[in-house]
Formats: C-alpha cells, sequence, structure tokens
C-alpha cells in the first residue's frame, strides 16, 4: 500500500513539476519551436483566426519590439534551428509559413496560400 | 487534297495550338503597387496619381503573364484590385477599380501597408516560388515609424517577395526609402543600399537591377514615371521555358513540317 502511495506522489509530483513548462511552451493554441535573436519560430494550429494567430505573434515577441514571429501551422514544414535574421530563414520553409507577426509595427502579415 | 497538302494544314495547327497555349501561359510576374493616401498628399495630386496608375495599367498585356493586386495606404490599407490576372477580360474591371479607388488620407502606415500587400501577393492562389515578385511603393512622406517599415519589408523579402522599389514623389526625404527597397541583387533590405534615379530617368528592371526609387520631382511627373517603371518590368520578361506540353506541340508540328518538305523533294 506504501508503495501505491509512494507511486501516486511521485506521479503527481511530476505532473506538478512538467506542467509549468508545458505551458510556458505553449501560450494558448501556439506553441514557440525556437526563438532567435530577432526571430521566433511558432507552430499553431490549421485554421487559427487572424485575431488568434496576432494574440500569438504578441505572446511570442513578448516584449521585443525588433522581433518577427514567423508563424507554420505544420510543424515539420517550421525550421528545426534557430535563426537570428529573418534572411537566415531557409526559402524551402518560409514558403510555407501562414504568417508573420511583425513586431516593430504591430502588423501581422499574412501568408496563408490558398490550398 | 495531297498528303503533303494534308501534313502541312496539321502542322500549321499546330503550330497554332502551341502560340495559342504560349499566349494563355500561366502568370510570371507579380506587379504589386501600394499607393500612398495619406494626408500629405491632397486630393488634386492623389487625382493625378489615379490618372497615372490607370493610363499605366491600361497598357499592360493581356495575355495572362501579369498578376496585379492594388493597394492604398494612409492611417489604414484598403483593397483596390485584389491579386488579378491582367487579361482581356479582367482588364477593364482593373482600370474601372483603379479609376474608382479612393482618397482617405490620414497617417503614413507604410508598414501596414507593405504588410497587407505582401501578404496578398503571396497569398495569392498564382503565387509560386518561380514566380517575379515585385511591389512598388510610391509615396511623398516619411512613414509613421521607419524602424517598422524596415522591418515589414524584411518580412516581405523573407517571405518571397523578390523586389520592392519606389517613387519618391515632390520634396520628400527619400533616405528611409534607400532601407526599405530591395531587389534579387543584393537580397533583403539593407542600409542605405537604395540606388537614387533622377527624376525623367528610365528605370531599369527591378529583378535584374540595384534596387531604386525614382524621384519624381512634381506629381504632374508622376504618369510618366509610373508608365516607365510598369513598361521597365513588362518590356524585359523572364527567360520563358516553354510547358512540356507546348513543346511537345511545337516538336510534333516541325516534325510534320519536316516530312512534308521531305515528301516534296
Amino acid at each position: 500500500m506504501h508503495g501505491f502511495r509512494f507511486s501516486v506522489h511521485l506521479a503527481t509530483y511530476l505532473l506538478i513539476s512538467i506542467l509549468p513548462t508545458t505551458a510556458s511552451a505553449a501560450d494558448g493554441p501556439c506553441s514557440v519551436k525556437n526563438r532567435g535573436a530577432a526571430v521566433v519560430v511558432m507552430v499553431c494550429p490549421a485554421r487559427l483566426s487572424v485575431e488568434a494567430l496576432r494574440a500569438a505573434g504578441i505572446q511570442g515577441c513578448k516584449d521585443r519590439k525588433v522581433c518577427n514571429a514567423w508563424i507554420w501551422d505544420d510543424a515539420a514544414k517550421a525550421p528545426a534551428k534557430s535563426v537570428d535574421t529573418d534572411q537566415d530563414l531557409p526559402k524551402s520553409a518560409t514558403g510555407s509559413a501562414r504568417a508573420v507577426w511583425i513586431s516593430e509595427g504591430g502588423q501581422l502579415m499574412e501568408l496563408q496560400r490558398a490550398r | 487534297m495531297s498528303i503533303s497538302k494534308t501534313i502541312r494544314r496539321a502542322a500549321i495547327g499546330l503550330a497554332l495550338s502551341a502560340s495559342a497555349l504560349l499566349a494563355n501561359a500561366v502568370p510570371t510576374t507579380q506587379l504589386g503597387f501600394l499607393i500612398d493616401a495619406s494626408g500629405s498628399i491632397g486630393s488634386s495630386n492623389f487625382s493625378t496619381m489615379r490618372s497615372g496608375y490607370s493610363a499605366a495599367l491600361a497598357a499592360l498585356p493581356t495575355d495572362g503573364s501579369i498578376e496585379v493586386t492594388v493597394y492604398t495606404f494612409a492611417s489604414a490599407t484598403s483593397v483596390v484590385v485584389a491579386p488579378t490576372v491582367v487579361t482581356a477580360a479582367t482588364l477593364p474591371g482593373i482600370v474601372a477599380a483603379i479609376n474608382g479607388m479612393v482618397y482617405t488620407a490620414g497617417s503614413t502606415n507604410t508598414s501596414a501597408g507593405i504588410a497587407a500587400i505582401s501578404g496578398a501577393m503571396l497569398g495569392s492562389t498564382d503565387y509560386s516560388a518561380g514566380l517575379r515578385s515585385i511591389i512598388n511603393i510610391a509615396t511623398d512622406g516619411v512613414p509613421n515609424d521607419g524602424a517598422a517599415a524596415i522591418a515589414a519589408a524584411v518580412a516581405a523579402e523573407a517571405a518571397g517577395i523578390d523586389a520592392l522599389t519606389a517613387e519618391a514623389i515632390g520634396s520628400i526625404d527619400f533616405n528611409f526609402l534607400r532601407d526599405i527597397v530591395f531587389s534579387p541583387l543584393t537580397g533583403g533590405p539593407c542600409n542605405d543600399c537604395g540606388v537614387i534615379l533622377a527624376d525623367g530617368a528610365t528605370p531599369p528592371n527591378p529583378m535584374t537591377s540595384a534596387p531604386w526609387i525614382l524621384t519624381v520631382s512634381d506629381f504632374n511627373d508622376f504618369p510618366t514615371a509610373i508608365n516607365a517603371k510598369v513598361q521597365a518590368i513588362i518590356v524585359d520578361p523572364p527567360t520563358g521555358v516553354p510547358e512540356p506540353g507546348s513543346i511537345a506541340l511545337m516538336g510534333a508540328a516541325l516534325g510534320l513540317l519536316a516530312m512534308a518538305r521531305r515528301r516534296k523533294s
């Protein structure tokens, strides 16, 4: 019985330890995949509204003004490595991005390709 | 009718089919026009710009090789023409939309304009990585936020816009424009890399030149300037690679012509 209680406590402790990390990595429905000096790579669910994308971008850039948050709706297509500038993003990846939040001007550039 | 005549007619028919196919080619160029409609322009000057755009776009080829997008920007942005392939059927509507575009006045939110038109062009059904995507911005004033305009241009370039050129109208301090223009030659926007072209200069093709800003000393010169810019792009089309279907048709036509000639001799 002690062994069972210990396991339950351990599981609870592990859950509590893990949950805050997960919550900070996934703000709302989106998550930050990687972060460079001026570029944040994010992944959001497909068919997210413009408002939700905007909110995700703001959250991704946090308080950084010089920041472009690139958002993909397919995690496999988002760049795996962090980059510091937009020009460092591979063209093969930017072609499939869903949107870019331009923090400096407070603009969302929607890039959704017609499919 | 002799066999050689039949073959020759078939060859001519095939050749005509091939040229018809080439005439209805998919777009090779996206042209985006971002027009300043802020308070400093004034309704009279905006009207002069409108006439210039109307005439310049009316002269676009209607073979389906060009897609046009037109936005105005001031405090906010407005869609004048959503991405539309220029054909004989669509051109009158495009010109009508230009003639009907509204002067809004307000501040100069250049970054919003760049973000909006880039997103529209890159989101078009015609967009592909091989397409030439060129944005042209006409403005007479410095943006509300210069750094924001640069950030938007940087994102646009990274997302797939190939070139951004500008007309600086009137006594504008055009130095900020030198920071936002870009071309495939230089890559993304870079500090002061825009070349200043004198009023009346013939602008080069933005796809094969350093990024440039065409100065237009007076609004009355704008119609000529915008026409020169459009012509610089459309008279120097990319080296077309015929589609496989067209190549096959042309090959068949040439083969039939050769057969006809051999029979005759």
